[in-house]
């Protein structure tokens, strides 16, 4: 018997009208179901509606057809239980990476003593204790976006999503998040869609990768990668998928040269 | 050890430049300042204080620094409006009422002056809506308020509508997605990022109303303890030929308007403290 889904998308569908008032189809209809506690990628090009996608989920917009349901009940808007990370960290400049956590808590309804003593066990969590008074423009950006994820962490929300997070961020300082966000999973346990351009971190980081192919944004296949964490990231096991999602991209990439040259 | 810092920019010569800006600010501004004060110090010290401190120029200050202070605080909250909407919304005719807002700058002042004269005297076409409910603006000090309000509105609208232009939508979304409300967001995260630049407009209105003559003496009234602005006390002074009395009340208010924009300015600093 297979579990009901956390996230389930029904021929979701987005189009967009250009400044021509052209009917643009940002994304085909998408079906897809995501099980409570997975974590998986969306990866592709530019232009495959990947970010549209995580969008629609997370209720930032509306889709043109189709239904969006996360626990069986349709998406109307955004909710603290699904909790969005930002590639520029979208933290608050004027606020101490304590104020940056009590925010999300205080927008809970959460306050005094309780709301302070679950953002400090949070903070310490991404490890930043020595920090907690620094304002973010004395942090670096890897530091930053740890901040964020505490903020996101600290709402536990039951579903995580997160736009290219790792995006701004130094090859070291990438690698050393995307552990610390597996670890960080393990221990909650949150549903997570992550999107990215990057096929390594996708292989490395998830259970199952989507793979997505621009004009018009679709689901090219979706490949599962039923490997324990934490991975070997040289390991022959992962080499193997890692082979597999790089011939398949290979494809999309391919269709989309010769799709661009048809159009011009 | 080095007395100045300075880097290397496309202006060329670190001396020729800051030469000709200290020269350019003496000649434009510093120097008919100093002559204010000269002027003043022909008077000896117990003749300085009685001539500030007379009744009618103390009244005088109360009026002008308090309705410039009310006017600004209007300003500040309806031209933070103004700007607001202009930014974030599309509707027809944006642009003209884009452009209605810099009118106050270009309306020559005592123009203004009499057009809300006219309009809100007891038989205007606002003031007798209000003479019945009564409430009077015309030739009262709720009139020098409206004066000052209409010409410092640009000020706010202008400095506060680029900032709002830059707004983060990162920072806004982050919120909505956190589960604040929208008066959370508001208060939380706009706010502290429109701070600096109302305070800069507050600053500017103030400034402006403080200074105002033109507009404000057509509908002011001009009632002695009442309401007098100060700036027509100094041209009243000047036409009795008591040049010394009205500069050593101009150089009073130059002073006390010195010293609240350099407070203001501090604020504006302090609510810039983490700025990138």
């Amino acid at each position: 018997m297979t579990p009901s889904p956390k996230i389930s998308l029904q021929a979701v569908e987005k189009h967009f009208s250009s400044s021509h008032g052209e009917d643009v189809i940002a994304l085909a209809p998408v079906s897809l179901d995501i099980a409570p506690g997975e974590f998986v990628c969306l990866v592709g090009p530019s232009g495959c509606g990947k970010t549209t996608l995580v969008n629609l989920m997370a209720g930032f917009e509306k889709p043109s057809a189709g239904t969006v349901t996360i626990d069986g009940r349709p998406v109307r808007g955004t909710d603290p239980d699904h909790i969005m990370i930002f590639q520029d960290y979208g933290l608050y400049p004027w606020r101490t990476v304590l104020g940056n956590v009590l925010f999300a808590l205080e927008a809970k309804g959460l306050k005094g003593k309780a709301a302070a003593e679950r953002a400090t066990d949070y903070i310490d969590l991404v490890g930043l204790t020595k920090f907690i008074t620094s304002f973010p423009h004395q942090l670096s950006g890897g530091m930053k976006q740890r901040v964020a994820i505490a903020r996101a962490l600290a709402v536990e929300p039951s579903v995580l999503f997160l736009d290219e997070p790792f995006g701004a961020l130094d090859a070291f300082t990438r690698m050393y998040l995307q552990d610390e966000l597996l670890r960080l999973w393990q221990e909650k346990r949150p549903t997570v869609v992550f999107v990215t351009h990057d096929l390594d971190e996708a292989v490395y980081l998830s259970g199952r990768v989507v793979l997505m192919a621009p004009a018009p944004g679709r689901v090219q296949r979706v490949i599962d990668i039923p490997l324990h964490w934490p991975r070997d990231r040289l390991g022959d096991s992962l080499g193997r998928y890692r082979r597999e999602l790089f011939k398949e991209f290979h494809l999309v990439h391919q269709q989309a040269a010769v799709e661009a040259e048809y159009v011009i | 050890m080095k007395l100045f810092k300075h880097h290397n920019n496309v202006l060329p010569g670190f001396g020729p430049t800051l030469g000709f800006t200290l020269f350019y600010l003496s000649l434009i501004v510093l120097i008919p300042l100093s002559a204010l004060v000269f002027k003043a110090a022909g008077l000896t010290w117990s003749e300085f204080v009685s001539t500030v401190t007379a009744p009618r120029v103390l009244a005088s200050f109360r009026i002008t620094f308090g309705a410039a202070v009310i006017a600004a605080l209007i300003n500040s909250i309806f031209g933070v409006l103004v700007a607001w909407v202009l930014v974030r919304y599309r509707f027809p005719g944006r642009r003209i009422v884009d452009a209605l807002v810099d009118l106050p700058f270009a309306l020559p002042t005592a123009v203004a002056g009499i057009t809300l004269a006219t309009i809100y005297s007891p038989n205007g076409w606002v003031g007798r809506y209000l003479e019945p409910l009564g409430i009077k603006v015309a030739f009262t000090p709720l009139g020098i308020v409206l004066a000052m309000t209409f010409i410092g509105l640009p000020f706010v609208v202008r400095t506060v509508q680029p900032v709002v232009e830059e707004i983060d939508s990162e920072l806004e979304e982050a919120a909505v997605c956190l589960g604040a409300n929208r008066w959370q967001t508001l208060r939380r995260v706009i706010f502290p990022m429109l701070l600096p630049s109302i305070l800069t407009g507050f600053a500017l209105s103030f400034a402006r109303a403080v200074g105002e003559y033109g507009s404000i003496i057509f509908i002011a009234g001009n009632m002695p303890m009442v309401s007098e602005i100060t700036p027509l006390l100094i041209i009243t002074k000047l036409e009795q030929f008591d040049y010394q009395g009205a500069t050593a009340i101009a150089c009073v208010m130059l002073l006390a308007s010195f010293l609240m924009l350099l407070v203001i300015n501090l604020l504006q600093k302090w609510s810039r403290r983490f700025a990138e």
